[in-house]
Parts: C-alpha cells; sequence; structure tokens
C-alpha cells in the first residue's frame, strides 16, 4: 500500500476485492448451508426413531403415568425425577399423606416419572432408576421401591448405579430377582421412560417436583421459602386444599 | 501502545479459542436435537412451540459461527453474532436466577426446603463465563485482522464501511 497506486490499478483493484469478496460470502453462505443440512438430517433421522413401539410395563394407564388406588377422582397428578433433591424431600414429607389418601379411595394418585436431570447432571441415572422403577411395577412392587429409591437418594449428581437399583429390589421384596436384573440390565422399559417424559412435557410439565390436582398445578412457591417456619406443613395444607377444593 | 503485529497475532488466539467455545457448545447440541429442545425448554423462555425452532437453530448457528471462526472467514460477522448470543445468554441465565427456577426443579444444590447458597454461586459462575466470551467476541469485533485467517489469505478489507482500526495503532 506504501506506493500510490495509479488511477487504473486501482480500479483494477476494486475489481479484483469485489470478486474476492463474493467469493469468500459464497463460502460463508456454503458453510452455514452445510450446517443446515446436517442439522436437519439429525433431526429427520431422530424424528423417524420410532416413538411408537413403546414396551411400558403391565398396570400404566392409557398416558403411560403409573395409577395407585382404585377412586377415579380427583385425580392427583405426580411428576417427579429420581435425581431431583426436592422430589426426594416431597416424597419424604407429604409422599405418604398422597399414599394414604390413594389406599383410602379418596384420591386417584398418578405418578410420572420424569428423567429429563440426565441432561443437566450428565449421566444416564433417572433414565435407569425409572427403568428400574418400570421393572418392580412388572413384578407388583412399584409403589415399595420407588419409595425405597428415594429413600436412598443420593447427593444430586452422584446418581444411581445398577448394583444399587438391584439391592433396592432385594430390599423390597421383588420376588424374581433374576427377570429384575436381565430388566435393568436390558433397560427393557427405557422406550417407556422416553415416552413418559415426552408425555409430561406436552402436558406442560418442564419442572419436577410438580402435583396437579384435576389438572391445575398445586401452588407450593410460597410452601418452599425459608422464611416458612413449617415449610411442609404448608406443602401438606396446600395439597389438601387442592384436593377438597376439587371434590 | 500495541503492534499491529502483536494485535493480530492476538485476534488469532482470541477468534481460535471462541471457535472452539462454540463448536463445543454447538456440536453436542446438534447432534442430539432432542436434549437441546430439553434443555431450551428447561428455562421456560420462549413459547412451546418455539422450543424445537430454538433448539434446533440456535446449534446451527453456534457451530457456523464457530466454523468460521476458526477458518478466520468473515471474522466481524461472525464475531458480532457470537456477541449477539453471549448477551441472549447472559439475558436468560439472568432472568432463570430472577425467576428462581432452581426452587421449582431442583436442578441445582444440595437438596432440601432451603435453596442451597452454592445455587447463586452457579449463576454468578455462568453469568461471569458468557461475559468473558462476549468480551472475546467484542475484541474481534474491534480487531477482526488476525493472523493465519482466510480473510488474511483473500487479503479481502473485512468491512469496508468501517475504518480499518488497526491503522491508527501503527
Amino acid at each position: 500500500m506504501s506506493n500510490k497506486p495509479t488511477s487504473k490499478s486501482r480500479k483494477e483493484a476494486a475489481r479484483v476485492q469485489a470478486k474476492r469478496q463474493r467469493t469468500r460470502n459464497t463460502l460463508i453462505a456454503a458453510i452455514f448451508g452445510i450446517v443446515v443440512v446436517v442439522g436437519i438430517v439429525v433431526l429427520l433421522v431422530n424424528r423417524s426413531s420410532p416413538t411408537s413401539d413403546v414396551v411400558a410395563p403391565p398396570g400404566v394407564d392409557a398416558n403411560l403415568g403409573i395409577p395407585i388406588g382404585t377412586a377415579t377422582s380427583p385425580v392427583v397428578d405426580v411428576y417427579e425425577d429420581f435425581q431431583c433433591p426436592i422430589c426426594g424431600a416431597v416424597e419424604q414429607n407429604v409422599g405418604a399423606l398422597l399414599e394414604h389418601l390413594a389406599n383410602d379411595g379418596q384420591i386417584r394418585l398418578v405418578y410420572h416419572i420424569m428423567s429429563f436431570l440426565d441432561i443437566n447432571l450428565k449421566n444416564d441415572s433417572s433414565v435407569r432408576a425409572a427403568n428400574a422403577t418400570g421393572c418392580a411395577l412388572a413384578q407388583g412392587k412399584f409403589l415399595e421401591y420407588h419409595n425405597e429409591v428415594f429413600a436412598n437418594q443420593p447427593q444430586e449428581g452422584v446418581g444411581y448405579t445398577d448394583n444399587e437399583l438391584i439391592q433396592y429390589a432385594q430390599t423390597v421384596g421383588v420376588s424374581d430377582m433374576t427377570a429384575f436384573q436381565q430388566c435393568v440390565a436390558d433397560g427393557t422399559y427405557d422406550t417407556w421412560v422416553n415416552q413418559m417424559e415426552i408425555n409430561s412435557e406436552n402436558a406442560g410439565v418442564h419442572a419436577t417436583p410438580t402435583i396437579k390436582v384435576n389438572g391445575t398445578q398445586v401452588d407450593w412457591g410460597a410452601g418452599v421459602s425459608n422464611t416458612d417456619p413449617d415449610p411442609w406443613g404448608s406443602v401438606f395444607q396446600n395439597i389438601l386444599n387442592a384436593i377438597s377444593a376439587a371434590k | 501502545m500495541m503492534n499491529a503485529e502483536r494485535t493480530q497475532w492476538l485476534s488469532t488466539v482470541v477468534r481460535v479459542a471462541l471457535a472452539g467455545i462454540m463448536l463445543w457448545a454447538g456440536v453436542a447440541k446438534l447432534f442430539d436435537p432432542r436434549q437441546a429442545v430439553l434443555a431450551v425448554r428447561a428455562y421456560q423462555l420462549v413459547p412451546s412451540w418455539a422450543d424445537t425452532v430454538v433448539g434446533v437453530g440456535l446449534p446451527i448457528i453456534e457451530v457456523t459461527v464457530g466454523l468460521l471462526l476458526l477458518l478466520g472467514l468473515g471474522t466481524r460477522l461472525a464475531a458480532t453474532v457470537t456477541g449477539g448470543l453471549m448477551i441472549l445468554f447472559i439475558v436468560g441465565v439472568a432472568s432463570a436466577w430472577i425467576r428462581g427456577l432452581s426452587i421449582d426443579c431442583g436442578c441445582f444444590g444440595g437438596g432440601g426446603v432451603v435453596p442451597s447458597p452454592g445455587k447463586d454461586l452457579r449463576y454468578v459462575l455462568e453469568i461471569l463465563r458468557d461475559t468473558g466470551f462476549l468480551l472475546m467476541a467484542a475484541w474481534l469485533v474491534r480487531f477482526p485482522k488476525s493472523k493465519l485467517s482466510m480473510d488474511g489469505l483473500t487479503d479481502v478489507p473485512i468491512d469496508e464501511d468501517l475504518p480499518d482500526p488497526d491503522e491508527s495503532h501503527t
């Protein structure tokens, strides 16, 4: 650039520059195009993987949730993830109440086991634990097993090993341990777990724990604030109020 | 005052580092669209019909600007887009923080009723990290000329509309 260009060479330079600019823009567009195509292909491949071939354990309802008790209404939907610490706290504090109401024929309790925390925590424990719950359900031990898993919930992020999941089954007295172990090893109900997650999201649930009474989410935000002297008592009361309002 | 040569080498370092960050963030999401869509949903910022568009569109943009930065092709454009994304991410994280989403989802902290103090720290770190990336992008918008770049190879002024900021330093 130090030697002063003549008007002619300046024009020539401008022409070459414009041409290179076009080449550069074409290249940028091409790279963008390739990435878009890759993205769309991956999306289509994922879409085509069948969600219709869901292998669900016996005893789930049409929406793939796990119903407890014989009552038909009001419906109390509980959405939880085995790796969600507050779900563990909910189970510890109000789980027995819900079970009691369901067994007493006062509510239809439906569990929806979600597994999105695997993404946040970068492991696969939620899916494996949920599948194991399906294995227990197949042997008529859903509630016992579900409670045992939450009772042994590790610190968030540590997850569950297959051995631990099998140990819990032994503790709650699953009769056919060979079948249970096979079921855990094979991930027999993984498709059910995935579809249950998708169904829950489609029901507008993107966070756990979530409790709905006849489709209306129980507001317990105030119940888990640290200014409430008896937070779980408030949660307890909120749930009871929602149930009696729905009756 | 830094000389032009050193500025260009520094821009190269910033450019390649930022490229690595964008590719790392984008490629994983691009090849796992279902998880990417779930991650978008967790922020509860976009209506549910837009989850898929954002979940698939975002990694496409990230990977594209990552490749462009790596090649040093259209550096200023790519850096501008990157900076815009970082501002979006910071807003997203801040809004999740303000809305106290972690309390609902139990995503962070050691559990229990009282939100763990670690949650706030995690948000602060995420915002600081993204702010750092934003500064890197801003550097490249200001000093897009760099060594070992395709922009340099084709010897095309990076943006004729704007004066070349390097000239004043030489």
